[in-house]
């Protein structure tokens, strides 16, 4: 189990993750929050930010760390390689898209809080890119996150340098959307009579 | 199915959604205050599951509205009275609904294995789901949420409904029928033409109360003397009632009256419908400093008191 822990402050994260104590085998911090530090910039888009939170949780706790960083930052590189110099193990790229949808005709905001995460196949290209961004600055993982709904994306984004994926929004519509994925993901590799995705990949390139 | 109506002008639409919003904005203020977590049920709830279920039927009813017949047996067996589904609705000439959308089940049919829900074509989504035929699948998750339940001994019921709110409240009539309790539905509409229900409670064994909008009949004090009156001889052990703030708060007051509870069957936007999105928030007074209850898990029903 991976636990995400969100907070509005760098130093909100490790006392989190300290009274987690032995609860969870993993921790994702998701720092797309905004910083009541700093006038509500989002932690996540500020490498110091970043490193300040990574840096005080490594010193809580030794299981896997994750950090979750926003699409909304001005360099998705130096995000990434703050949070693997502060000692996170991955990071996955990235959280839904902050965005205001307006009714039709009415153009009344359509949700109740007017502003809210877009997340869903619609972002899918913007997120690719910054996956293949922060896939090409760091050493750690990326995990990719965005829009994924079929074996086919995951393929996109592992074509991109991602090493795993996760899915969301798909699973809303059809919970088993992962099972079928990575199923599908095993058929793929079975039928080219590879052992795994990124001999996939090579395979299909050079083709 | 209906042969396809002209589309409404953009004047018409603004129209509609402006009734809607005035609605939305009333419905949030007779809900203001009322409303709590009922207290932990008496059973465990039943498993959700997931399940490719084939439209049986699917047919218009009572002038605006489109009963879908589902096959999934256990759906059928297990839910209780008020849960509801989430039906994903397949993509339609190049529409593509991306989030599933919250259904009560309507009626339960155990023996065959069947399911009823009924609904009205309010957008993209249930526009698609219109053109659904019998014969495809439908991937539909459920039962869900958190059922009307009837306080131990009660022998009369009284269940409220406005337009498809009924079909939340009716799993409470079949309930009622099975065990012996006496039931009323009133169900409240703009038109008697379009009123859901009273085949179901002849059917059923329980009475049924028309009153509608064209009639002058619907309105809360016309409404609220026809209850007092019609329950003036003993009141009803149990009020459930779904489908409008305004009756939500009416229903609540006969329910301080006549010292009985009341249960209300709300609804959201929902994502999910699983608890997962926290995007349902219920408009339930709480401590601002911690997260609200959820109308999927810790509704859609609620105890409702003045
Ligand atoms: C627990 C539950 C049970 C429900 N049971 C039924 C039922 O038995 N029969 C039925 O016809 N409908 C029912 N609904 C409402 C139904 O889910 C919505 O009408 C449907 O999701 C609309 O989808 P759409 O894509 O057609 O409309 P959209 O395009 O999403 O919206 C059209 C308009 O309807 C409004 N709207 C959409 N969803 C809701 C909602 N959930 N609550 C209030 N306003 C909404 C929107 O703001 C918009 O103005 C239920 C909702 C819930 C939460
Ligand atoms: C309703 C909803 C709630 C979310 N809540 C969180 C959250 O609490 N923490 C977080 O890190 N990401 C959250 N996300 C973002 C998702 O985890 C994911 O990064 C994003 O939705 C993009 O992936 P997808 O397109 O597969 O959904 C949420 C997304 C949605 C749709
Ligand atoms: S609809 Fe997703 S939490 Fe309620």
């Amino acid at each position: 189990m991976i636990i995400s822990v969100g907070a509005h402050r760098p130093n909100g994260y490790a006392p989190v993750v300290r009274d987690l104590g032995t609860a969870g085998d993993a921790f994702e911090l998701n720092v797309s929050c905004p910083n009541l530090d700093r006038d509500g910039t989002d932690i996540g888009s500020d490498p110091d930010a970043i490193e300040a939170a990574v840096a005080a949780v490594r010193l809580e706790t030794d299981k896997p760390l994750i950090v979750k960083l926003p699409v909304l930052a001005s360099s998705i590189a130096e995000c990434a390689q703050a949070a693997q110099a502060a000692g996170a193990d991955a990071v996955c790229v990235a959280n839904s898209i902050p965005a205001l949808p307006l009714e039709a005709y009415t153009r009344a905001p359509a949700i109740g809080n007017v502003i809210g995460g877009l997340s869903g196949p619609s972002i899918r290209p913007i997120v690719l890119r910054l996956v293949w961004l922060a896939a090409r600055s760091v050493d750690i993982p990326v995990i990719a996150c965005g829009g994924i709904e079929t074996a086919d994306d995951a393929l996109d984004y592992f074509s991109v340098g991602a090493s795993a994926v996760q899915v969301g929004t798909a699973s809303f519509a059809r919970p088993f959307a992962m099972v079928e994925i990575v199923r599908t993901l095993q058929q793929c590799c079975t039928d080219d009579r590879v052992t795994g995705i990124r001999d996939l990949i090579d395979l299909w390139r050079a083709q | 199915m209906s042969p396809m109506k002209t589309p409404p002008t953009a004047a018409e639409t603004r129209a509609a959604l402006a009734r809607q919003a005035a609605f939305a904005a009333a419905d949030a203020a007779a809900l203001d205050g009322l409303l709590s977590v009922r207290p932990a049920e008496a059973g465990p709830r039943p498993e959700p599951i997931w399940d490719e279920a084939t439209v049986v039927n699917h047919e218009v009813v009572r002038e605006r509205y489109r009963r879908l017949t589902l096959s999934c047996g256990t759906i059928a067996a297990t839910a209780l009275a008020g849960q509801f589904l989430m039906i994903t609705v397949p993509p339609h000439g190049g529409e593509r609904i991306l989030l599933p959308r919250p259904m009560a089940i309507h009626r339960r049919n155990p023996e065959r294995g069947t399911i009823e829900v009924i609904y009205g074509v309010a957008g993209r989504g249930t526009t698609a789901l219109a053109a659904v035929k019998p014969g495809q699948r439908l991937l539909v998750t459920g039962p869900l949420g958190r059922g009307f339940e009837f306080p131990s001994g009660t022998r009369r019921a009284l269940m409220i409904g406005r337009g498809v709110g009924v079909c939340a409240v009716m799993g409470s009539v079949e309930d009622a029928a099975t065990r012996g309790i006496h039931a009323t539905l009133v169900a409240s509409g703009r038109t008697r033409g379009s009123l859901i229900g009273s085949a179901e409670c002849a059917e059923l064994g329980a009475r049924f109360i028309p009153v509608t909008d064209e009639e002058g009949t619907a309105d809360l004090p016309t409404l609220g003397a026809l209850l007092r009156r019609e329950f003036a001889a003993g009141p009803p052990d149990v009020v459930f009632v779904c489908g409008a703030g305004v009756l939500t708060r009416l229903a609540a007051e006969l329910g301080a009256e006549w010292d009985v509870p009341v249960q209300a069957s709300l609804e959201a936007h929902m994502a999910c419908g699983l608890g997962y999105c926290h995007g349902c928030a219920a408009p339930v007074r709480t401590d601002p400093a911690v997260e609200g209850p959820l109308v999927c898990v810790d509704g859609p029903v609620f105890d409702a008191a003045v």
